[in-house]
């Protein structure tokens, strides 16, 4: 069937979130993400929506900003594109990082994936367990004697 | 098809979330991180213990090229351990470190973090021994080698060549130390804990070290799978001959015919290798300097398709001879080792080679010492048979 774009090169989809927002995005853009494209293959019409079950709007636009960007990737280097993604991860609160992380992991996006898990890591770096702990809402569950003998079994050993 | 498959949205709580994703997150933690992280939780510590965890953290160490720079003197048996980065001491290994090693005992490869310690002279029938540590966690083992198995002595073998090296078989995850000796190729598996040999070397000149005239036993480098050594005659070397250990197929690849000292140096799985040399520029401002040169081996075979050249660059403000450690930022900035004219010292340095520029402090050492760059990794010794 005719296409409602006017661009013959690049075929549009339909991105449908959880809350029902709609998305036209090219199709090397969709084709980013794993998921979608096993869900192409197996659409005979191609014009109507795709459920991304379980990524809201807000999300949602976040995970195509970063396909946009990694889809056209022959007019920045390495360099930029990394810089790109710095910026583009740092300007999420925790909340937010989650939330991508949970899209990334279902829409399978290999690469926004381990740019998430990268910026939680790099949140970990340079804090005490106690700081851990609080930044993460992580509970302490070793009893004083477990956290005694966790210390004292030390794997690496070299720190005599 | 219109039916909408919304899910409801629960509020996930943070620790839910990162139940399913700390390890992959752990996994990206650099060591001295990961010692405190061992406190934070049960499911932490246990993660940050698994033997999968090892495995998934040395991935991510290799694909951020995570390199630490090992010094080892041989006569003190002494180790310490810098971060390549920065050049200062690893965080996680902030002393140097005695190794309980035999006299004599020389690196004589790395591999996934590890480094395979042992004599350099390995003959037939007699029983050697091989350590294997991890110079990040200090973790080593000793590994009991059998003696390698007299064969009828090839009569024919005027090429006297001698090699070995230490790798890892991916697909099996089998680490095995290769010995080349009077034509003969044997395997070690230290999964199997016994000798293989796998075939007579093929290549029609002997293995060599640059810069020795005498045959000695050359130390392989290990890539993906393989192990890469130079031949030539003479004290010139002609190319590189590899072994690659999943089908145990030999191969000759010619180097470009290019003066200065060759160096191989892995990086991402590919060999490259690093021409330097010190030349002088006559003319109006005659002048010093260091030119470096950067090939990589894009495969087998001849040397016209096999070989890509990636930098050809010239330092004028190096005035020593120097060869290259390392590689980081894909290939962009290498670590060189300046050996000054007196012979006391040993100088570190990264230069970037778009730039030509000094971009780190000099590291000086004693010019007693050994460089092994190696990644930085929880592979634990002890766990290799499994």
């Amino acid at each position: 069937m005719a296409s409602t774009s006017t661009s013959t090169l690049s075929r549009k989809l339909i991105l449908k979130s959880s809350d029902g927002e709609k998305f036209e995005v090219d199709e090397n853009v969709a084709m980013q993400s794993q998921t979608i494209k096993h869900m192409i293959e197996d659409l005979d019409d191609i014009n109507s929506p795709i459920p991304v079950s379980i990524v809201t709007g807000t999300i949602l636009s976040k995970v195509i900003e970063y396909c946009k960007k990694h889809a056209t990737e022959d007019s920045d280097s390495d360099e930029q594109l990394k810089q790109w993604d710095k910026e583009y991860a740092n300007n999420m609160d925790l909340n937010t990082l989650y939330y991508l992380l949970l899209a990334a992991n279902y829409m399978e996006i290999k690469g926004l994936l381990e740019l998430i898990t990268q910026c939680v890591a790099d949140m970990i770096k340079g804090k005490s367990p106690e700081e851990i702990r609080a930044h993460f809402n992580i509970k302490n569950d070793f009893t004083p004697q477990e956290e005694a003998n966790i210390r004292n079994e030390n794997p690496w050993a070299f720190e005599n | 098809m219109d039916e909408d498959k919304n899910i409801l949205m629960k509020k996930l709580r943070y620790d839910e979330i990162n139940a399913i994703f700390e390890t992959e997150i752990l996994s990206h933690l650099p060591l001295n991180t990961l010692k405190n992280c061992k406190y934070v939780s049960k499911s932490w510590s246990n993660i940050i213990k698994s033997q999968y965890f090892f495995r998934l953290h040395l991935q991510k160490s290799v694909l951020q090229n995570r390199l630490n720079l090992i010094l080892f003197n041989a006569t003190t048996r002494i180790i310490e351990t810098f971060e390549a980065d920065a050049l200062l001491p690893s965080h996680g290994t902030p002393k140097p470190y005695k190794v309980t090693l035999d006299q004599n005992f020389n690196i004589l490869g790395s591999c996934n973090g590890l480094l395979c310690f042992g004599f350099d002279k390995i003959h037939h029938g007699s029983e050697t021994k091989l350590i294997v540590l991890n110079p990040a966690t200090r973790v080593w083992k000793s590994v009991r080698v059998l003696p390698v198995p007299n064969q009828v002595q090839n009569l024919k073998a005027h090429i006297n060549s001698r090699g070995f090296g230490f790798t890892c078989d991916i697909k099996t995850m089998d680490y095995k130390f290769v010995l080349i000796v009077d034509r003969e190729i044997h395997v070690y598996s230290l999964k199997s804990e016994a000798w293989k040999r796998i075939g007579d070397y093929s290549c029609t000149f002997p293995l060599r070290e640059p810069q020795r005239n005498k045959c000695i036993q050359a130390k392989g480098v290990a890539t993906d799978n393989a192990l890469h050594w130079f031949y030539g005659s003479q004290g010139r070397i002609k190319g590189i001959f590899s072994l690659d250990l999943t089908d145990n197929k030999q191969y000759e690849t010619p180097i470009p015919e290019l003066y200065g000292l060759p160096k191989l140096v892995p990086l991402k799985g590919c060999l490259h290798v690093v021409f330097t040399k010190y030349v002088t520029m006559s003319g109006a401002y005659p002048a010093n300097m260091l030119e470096i040169d950067i090939w990589r081996m894009e495969k087998y075979g001849g040397w016209e398709d096999s070989w890509v050249r990636l930098f050809k660059v010239q330092f004028d403000d190096v005035i020593f001879h120097a060869t290259a450690v390392c590689f980081k930022e894909g290939g962009r900035k290498v670590l060189l080792e300046l050996h000054p004219v007196d012979m006391e010292v040993l100088r570190y340095v990264w230069y970037d080679l778009v730039t030509k520029e000094r971009v780190s402090e000099v590291l000086e050492y004693s010019a007693k010492i050994k460089a092994e760059s190696c990644f930085e990794s929880l592979i634990d010794p002890n766990f290799l048979k499994f």
